[in-house]
């Protein structure tokens, strides 16, 4: 089911172009991760909370056609919120027939509806989808049957005997507990057809909640995370677009620092991925002088980053950079001084008080 | 008939009693390229972050430990009681706060990092020795991260992997001393040649641990929740120095005299005396003259009082107190004097304050609670009349905690008839140098987050409390206090019971999300028993499980689990339920909850934050001061000089300035006031009695 939806979205996102594109879940992992347009820069999106409980914590079993049980399950479930439960590699009974029975916790003994230790009822109700996939011992799908219905409380629910099949089959049976909602607690993307070797600063730019952003590389391995870079509880990471042009990024709420989807968080967001023109420091799109003052800000010092004026990446803002941002002066027509020229001597300026006190303190 | 003086006060009370927006903050100055040791999350995703496979991951995580200076001690955290007494398993505790590594302890901390990146993690017991085995690539691995003999043993035959218990006990020469593909680090006390601790020696290793008899394999004890959380309030200052004042907790009962380990000397390395335990100071001092929002930032619930020119006072008639908060990360501790007695500890829990009562008919006092409020002790009442400087030393209630609740009250007919002013609080902590930002030779990057409005508050039942354990629980069902296994709870005749416990947040406060350790005992061998944790929002919720798993690996009576509950919504209350099903034995031995909340709170103003870095460079004493962007900031320290020692990280939250106008009463923030009831917002109602 989820190979289908991810095959779906790839499709759709195929289409998307332009600065900015709108959500398209599920893409809640790197496997089924939207793949942007060329030229999309920006994303704005949504994502919930991952609660589990939110569905009903089934149990699910299968028998023999003599009624005797084959196998009980859970919460093996990758569907859902967790607790939901899947059969898998379950021999097809030898009359051709799967019969399943679907409780909730803790019912498992098996499936009488009651509460396994107490007696009681099971409290779990709601709705939910059953998916069964048959397959023939040579690993062939042969057959697919789904199912939608609803737990009662304290019932179990009998999955009409499914037949047709032989002794040597066997089946997956996989209960989905949240079928009305979509999973929707992490956004996975990439962007495409970026200028490989360029800087680029991927920055939450707004967000209603505590926003993580993870970068990962082209085997879904989480490279590096940032929680609060960028304004407020929003956050950034920096560095070099790789040579096949491609981020991959993700979403998340704090403080999910694996991306798994352990969050408490929900809320709007936009993702930007800029590729500052190099002197640009505030990555606000023009190389003027509010870029000048970051490089002054942080002349003389190392293990420096790019906000901080390190334009070349040698981990050091230093003259190299004043000449970087020199020569692609650009700013906003009527923007701030001062200009190149000036700056200048500013420079010569502050070098001068730095070399002045570091004489000083030898 | 009432004086001017009253009045005044009583106008006082319509402005000042319209808001407590108690801080709820969480500080946070990590350094970059370094592990974030401030929740599990953050030091396992910061420990594997770049690995690939399972492996690398496995490896990571065991060298966080193993490459560290962590240190042999027998850190120590009571289970069945609120102070720290027993033997600390959470990663984060050991990690941060005491620092040290052993052997039937670190694998139990390994686990629980384990767990949280995905990765499953057993005990093994060996003859004498606790190692840990981790199953990835469809196999157990052993990595024994203990100080001494920390080390992992690869296959030598291609691909090389890191082999079980079961294979090198099979031919320990060949797999230790022989080891053709050393870890790194592979013994790394071995060239002292067992000079201080036997087993620190590879040959001992190899001759005692793996080679007599067949070890045991156990459930690793994953106890987890503890968070590096600064909650600092406007007046408040936590310095943590690179050393020690003589102050760490040794209660008598862990006292051993004549051992190889001079437990005077508190928590140090056996082979390196300068790796050592150090402390921190929590100073808390508000300015209630200079500004309405340094009371009320620090205040955790109050009655019948009113803040006037910076004093306190009674409204009225009638029950009147104030509650203040100290939450610290670290543990609370003084000077332990004699370490074979109790209660002669000091200089580690102080409150200062002035006192006013006008005659033998009004009441100052004060009372502390170590248990959320449950229970209260009174630890001063003022026999004196007129003003009074009060300077009471509280060590001997509150060391060996991680916070308490200081209740003080005034009890007058007349407003002006007693006062209290200029509180400050000092709390020494005790904790571990290691996780500390420090400077280095060169230029140095931290990180500040702040997260407005986030707290935390933990729950801990004191088992040991054979009278009053029941007051910790909201229910209990046929579950009595064991006759065999005393301060535990055991299921009666029917075999089935649970406990219930209430998570209240504190007023205004709002649980978003919680982690709840469990802590039960089973029988020995394949475990018949069963626990169960449950948890609902609100009294009418919905039970919901939040760990279920039978126990897996018997042969260790104790099972400890953990488990992260995330909130559907934000709850004013929750409620957790443990269950218990006895096979030959199940008890629940204690519990400790864990609730991230959200607060409202009238925000800092820029600047309000201001971080110190101090070393000596090359004998020359050095520091740099920031303050951060509060909205979240990095920025950098270059240490210039070839020795940098380190002195000490503070970080401190300033007081709100005098209003504008002087004498003018100051102005709550419009948020605020909007949360009040109209009444309340004008001064028209008297505020209510708050938990």
């Amino acid at each position: 089911m989820r190979i289908a939806r991810a095959a779906l979205i790839l499709a759709a996102v195929g289409l998307a172009a332009g600065q900015a594109v709108g959500s398209f879940e599920p893409n809640d992992d790197f496997a089924s991760r939207a793949i942007l347009a060329p030229g999309v820069t920006a994303v704005s999106d949504t994502i919930t909370a991952g609660v589990a409980g939110s569905g009903p914590d089934t149990t699910l079993a299968a028998f023999t056609a003599g009624g005797l049980l084959i196998e009980v399950d859970d919460d093996s479930s990758p569907l859902g919120d967790g607790l939901a439960s899947a059969l898998q590699q379950v021999t097809v009974n030898s009359d051709g027939t799967i019969r399943l029975k679907i409780s909730g916790y803790p019912d498992m003994d098996p499936m009488d509806g009651n509460d396994d230790d107490w007696g009681t009822p099971h409290l779990e109700s709601g709705p939910f989808d059953l998916s069964v996939t048959v397959f023939d011992s040579g690993d062939v799908q042969i057959g697919s049957h789904d199912v939608s219905a609803s737990l009662v409380a304290g019932s179990v629910y009998t999955v009409g005997t499914i037949t047709g099949y032989g002794g040597s089959d066997y089946f997956n049976a996989i209960i989905d507990n949240t079928p009305s909602t979509l999973d929707d607690v992490m956004d996975f993307m990439t962007f495409t057809s970026l200028a490989a070797g360029e800087h680029f600063e991927a920055t939450v730019t707004a967000g209603t909640f505590d926003a993580l952003l993870g970068r990962f590389d082209n085997s879904g391995v989480l490279i590096e995370y940032d929680d609060d870079g960028g304004a407020g509880l929003l956050s950034n990471i920096s560095g070099t677009v790789p040579g096949d042009g491609q981020l991959h990024l993700a979403v998340t709420g704090y403080a999910d620092v694996l991306f798994q989807g352990d969050h408490a968080q929900s809320g709007d967001y936009t993702l930007s991925v800029a590729l500052p023109a190099p002197g640009d420091a505030n990555v606000d799109g023009y190389v003027d002088g509010l870029d000048y003052v970051v490089w002054s800000n942080n002349f003389g010092l190392s293990d420096t980053i790019w906000r901080e004026a390190d334009f070349n990446d040698t981990k050091d803002t230093d003259g190299l950079d004043y000449v970087i941002w020199s020569n692609n002066y650009a700013p906003l027509p009527g923007g701030l001084v001062p200009e190149p020229a000036t700056a200048a001597l500013l420079a010569v300026g502050a070098v001068a008080t730095i070399l002045s006190g570091r004489r000083r303190r030898r | 008939m009432k004086t001017k003086a009253t009045k005044a006060l009583l106008l006082a009370l319509a402005i000042g009693l319209v808001a407590s927006p108690l801080a709820a903050r969480n500080i946070k100055i990590a350094k970059v390229g370094e592990p974030d040791a401030h929740d599990v999350k953050s030091l396992v995703a910061s420990v594997i972050a770049g690995c690939t496979t399972d492996e690398e991951k496995a490896i990571a995580l065991w060298a966080y430990i193993a490459r560290r200076p962590f240190f042999f001690w027998w850190a120590r955290d009571h289970t069945e009681s609120t102070k720290e007494l027993g033997f600390v398993l959470d990663p984060i505790l050991r990690f941060n706060v005491h620092g040290s590594t052993i052997c039937f302890q670190a694998p139990h901390s390994l686990a629980a990092m384990c767990e949280e990146a995905g990765i499953k993690a057993r005990a093994y017991s060996l003859p004498g020795h606790v190692v840990m085995e981790m199953f990835y690539d469809g196999g157990w691995h052993v990595l024994d991260p203990e100080y001494d003999c920390a080390s992992y043993y690869r296959s030598d035959v291609a691909p090389y992997p890191i082999l079980p218990v079961s294979v090198v006990r099979q031919d320990s020469e060949k797999h230790i001393m022989q080891q053709q593909r050393p870890s790194d680090p592979y013994f790394q006390w071995d060239h002292l040649g067992g000079k201080f601790i036997p087993w620190g020696s590879m040959q001992y290793v190899s001759d005692v641990f793996y080679k007599p008899y067949q070890g045991q394999v156990y459930a690793s004890l994953r106890a987890r929740g503890h968070t590096v959380h600064m909650d600092l309030r406007r007046g408040e200052r936590l310095t943590r120095y690179w050393s020690k004042t003589g102050r760490f907790y040794s209660p008598a009962a862990w006292y051993e005299a004549g051992g190889f380990y001079d437990m005077t000397k508190g928590p140090y390395d056996l082979r390196n005396r300068k790796n050592h335990y150090v402390n921190g100071l929590l100073s808390y001092e508000p300015d209630w003259t200079a500004h309405q929002n340094n009371f009320d930032d620090g205040l955790y619930e109050g009655t019948n009082y009113l803040l006037q020119g910076g004093k306190v006072h009674p409204a009225g008639p009638g029950e009147c107190h104030v509650t203040f908060r100290v939450q610290s990360p670290y543990l609370i501790v003084g000077k332990p004097g004699r370490c074979d007695l109790d209660g002669d500890s000091y200089g580690g829990a102080i409150i200062e304050a002035e006192f006013h009562r006008k005659s033998a008919g009004q009441t100052n006092s004060i009372a502390l609670s170590v248990n959320n409020g449950l229970t209260w002790q009174t630890v001063w009442t003022n026999s004196q009349t007129g003003t009074r400087r009060l300077k009471l030393d509280i060590t001997n209630q509150v060391e060996g905690t991680y916070g308490y609740l200081i209740k003080v009250r005034l009890l007058a007919d007349d407003p002006a008839d007693a006062s209290l002013a200029d509180l400050k609080l000092t709390n020494w902590l005790f904790m571990t140098p290691v996780p500390l930002p420090a400077i280095k030779s060169g230029v140095n990057r931290f990180k500040f987050t702040m997260k407005p409005q986030h707290a935390v508050f933990w729950m801990m039942a004191d088992m040991a409390d054979s009278s009053g354990y029941t007051r910790y629980f909201d229910e209990l069902y046929n579950l009595f206090y064991s006759p065999d296994f005393t301060s535990h709870l055991s299921t009666g005749a029917s075999g089935l019971g649970y406990a219930v416990v209430k998570v209240p947040a504190p007023a205004g406060w709002k649980i978003n999300s919680m982690t709840v350790m469990g802590d039960f005992s089973a029988g020995f061998g394949t475990p018949t028993g069963r626990a169960q944790i449950l948890y609902k929002a609100g009294a009418a919720g919905k039970w919901i499980y939040a760990w279920k798993e039978p126990f897996e690996y018997g042969t260790h009576w104790r099972r400890t689990r953990s488990t992260d509950i995330n909130l559907a919504a934000p709850a004013d209350e929750c409620y957790v339920k443990f269950t218990l099903k006895r096979g030959n034995r199940c008890t629940l031995n204690t519990y400790r909850i864990y609730a991230h909340c959200t607060r409202p709170e009238p925000p800092l103003s820029a600047g309000s934050v201001k971080i110190t870095h101090s070393w000596f460079a090359d004998g020359k004493a050095e520091s740099k001061t920031i303050h951060p962007n509060i909205a979240g900031d990095s920025y950098a320290v270059r240490a210039t000089g070839t020795t940098i020692i380190n002195r000490a990280i503070i970080v401190e939250v300033a007081n709100d300035p005098p209003a504008a106008v002087p004498g003018a009463p100051s102005v709550l923030p419009r948020a605020a006031e909007r949360a009040l009831p109209a009444g309340r917002a004008q001064g028209l109602v008297p505020r209510p009695r708050r938990r």
